[in-house]
């Protein structure tokens, strides 16, 4: 489900209600959503504030010092083209779905580089199914993002197809490989 | 013996002053008119926090007092269109599931009565597979002065239903070679956009049976700078807006679209400001010759769905920049009410609906609902 376009508006309004940001300021980082402008974003913000990305969501790492950051936040370098709710904050994590749900086995992919290796890894984000929407961490990223008419790259449509539910729960980013004609 | 008769004149005081209230009847349910004031749009409420129960919301922009006239809903990643003024139906792409989020699929669209806002039918989608995509105007359209309803399907393989407003029954459905929502076309077709920069087109009879399928050349590069798939149309000629500010003005009311041209919407300083359009619904237009298009400075690759901090309008007779109306939050998504006296409505970045008059002055600011997420909006038409 990825499409949550607005999204990042819309945790960036949670989030300002909590932290009384003013709404103007809350508009300018979700647009300003780049690497310079990341210290804008409420939600990168909050990343440096607090134990996680998101108020009241506790900090993870992936373990290992060649898949830097925290999984919970929406700068991880693996969400660049990601829109929905973080499966790490929902019970699953980076790569698989939270129990009960489904994996969607058919999926929109990004481009996203590892800052650790500085390598571009081809990333499939997988939507987890069956539940509603989970609802924690909403995460909206568009590098590379397509229309609706290049599908396979657009963060717009219910991936949750081929599963027995459409009804979308949250997003998972799956490292397919590294992407070879760097 | 004094205060005694003090507190029976205060009661019977007390019982007059109540009697002047009258007697409430129920069951007592308000009803709309039938044809709608043109400041009423529809916000469609996505509802991304629990998307298995979204809604349309009647809303009238100009109104200081009763603003919000009430809501049908839609379901599931729902679409929506409205029929024309003159007729009285709203219709409503529809996934329920037996059990809720599990359980027994049916895809159906719902048919709602503009004047009671009840439900007057429905009509089976037997295949389970239209599309569930982020709402925008282009999933579900009517053609063919709303005789024909079109339906967009993704499964991921795409295609378009038929439906037959009269009859209520579907009279075809006809697949897409990689291609992507509905734009009308001529008569009584559609176009839809592919993969490569192209059109697909297909005309249909008067049976609402495909009789003329047609592929165009690639008009722009989809890797270098993509059109975004919300064009506006001002009568018949839609205008498509790319990333990086370019303008296709297409003429779509022949058998085929005809691509008339493009220009940019910047000049070459704020190209290198990388003034972008931004946001979801990001254009709009009136009736005759102006454009409306959200835009947001610093603009980068991954930056085109995050809303912008202008709203610039353009005269497509000329091609000018015509004015400059800064937003008091951020937009996301815009729409021109109809009529001669527009308003422009945006939800900004915060999902409440900002009303502007054409001066760009903020008129009043709209809450549709506590968690509400209203991101496409229908002006009447």
């Amino acid at each position: 489900m990825k499409k949550l376009d607005r999204l990042v508006e819309y945790a960036s309004r949670k989030l300002a209600q909590r932290s009384s940001r003013r709404s103007l300021l809350t508009g300018l980082g979700a647009f300003l959503f780049g690497a310079a402008a990341v210290p804008l974003l409420p939600v990168a913000r909050a990343a440096g504030e607090s134990s996680g990305g998101y108020p009241g969501v506790g900090a993870q790492t992936t373990g290992r010092t060649d898949d830097p950051g925290d999984p919970t936040s929406c700068d991880y370098w693996r969400y660049c083209a990601i829109d929905g709710y973080l499966c790490s904050c929902c019970g699953g994590s980076a790569s698989s779905c939270p129990p009960g749900t489904e994996m969607s086995p058919i999926t929109w992919i990004g481009t996203c580089l590892n800052p650790a290796d500085n390598k571009n890894y081809i990333i499939s984000y997988n939507d987890c199914c069956g539940s509603v929407s989970c609802g924690r961490c909403f995460c909206n990223r568009n590098e590379g993002d397509k229309p609706t008419y290049r599908p396979q790259s657009n963060n717009d449509i219910n991936w949750c197809l081929g599963t027995q539910s459409a009804v979308y729960t949250c997003s998972a980013a799956v490292i397919l490989g590294v992407k070879t004609d760097q | 013996m004094k205060q005694g008769f003090c507190a029976f004149v205060f009661s019977i005081l007390a019982a007059v002053a109540l009697a002047e209230l009258p007697v409430e009847t129920v069951p007592k349910v308000e009803a709309l008119p039938a044809k709608y004031p043109d400041s009423w749009i529809f916000a469609h409420d996505f509802n991304f926090n629990t998307l298995i129960a979204g809604k349309i919301i009647l809303v009238d922009t100009a109104a200081e007092t009763r603003e919000y006239k009430g809501a049908i809903d839609a379901t599931q990643f729902a679409s929506f269109v409205a029929s024309s003024k003159n007729n009285s139906e709203l219709y409503v792409g529809d996934t329920f599931y037996s059990r809720s989020t599990s359980g027994v699929r049916t895809d159906v669209i719902s048919i709602y009565d503009k004047a009671t806002l009840n439900k007057t039918g429905e009509i089976l989608l037997p295949k389970n597979n239209r599309a569930q995509i982020v709402a925008s105007k282009y999933l579900l359209r009517l053609i063919d002065r709303d005789r024909f309803l079109l339906v967009f399907n993704f499964t991921p393989a795409a295609s378009v239903t038929v439906i037959d407003t009269r009859k209520r029954m579907i009279t075809a459905e006809i697949s897409l070679p990689g291609c992507s929502l509905i734009y009308p076309t001529g008569k009584r077709g559609f176009s839809s956009l592919c993969g490569d920069g192209s059109f697909f087109t297909v005309q249909l009879n008067r049976k609402g049976e495909p009789t003329r399928r047609s592929s165009s050349a690639s008009f722009f590069s989809v890797d270098e700078d993509p059109v975004f798939d919300k064009p506006v149309y001002i009568g018949m000629t839609a205008y498509f807006v790319s990333f990086k500010s370019k303008v296709y003005e297409v003429n779509m009311s022949g058998n085929e679209p005809e691509v008339k041209g493009s220009w940019s919407l910047v000049n070459e300083a704020q190209a290198s400001q990388n003034w972008r359009p931004s946001g979801w619904q990001i254009a709009t237009g009136d009736d005759d010759e102006l454009v409306y298009v959200v835009m947001s400075e610093n603009g980068y690759d991954g930056s085109h769905k995050y809303g912008g901090e202008e709203v610039w309008v353009v005269n497509v007779n000329d091609r000018k920049l015509i004015q400059r109306i800064p937003m008091q939050t951020p937009a996301f998504s815009i729409e021109l009410t109809s009529g001669s006296n527009p308003l422009l409505i945006v939800t900004n970045v915060n999902m409440l609906m900002d009303v502007y008059d054409l001066d760009g002055k903020l008129q009043r600011t709209l809450s549709l609902g506590d968690t509400a997420t209203p991101i496409a909006l229908h002006a009447q038409r």
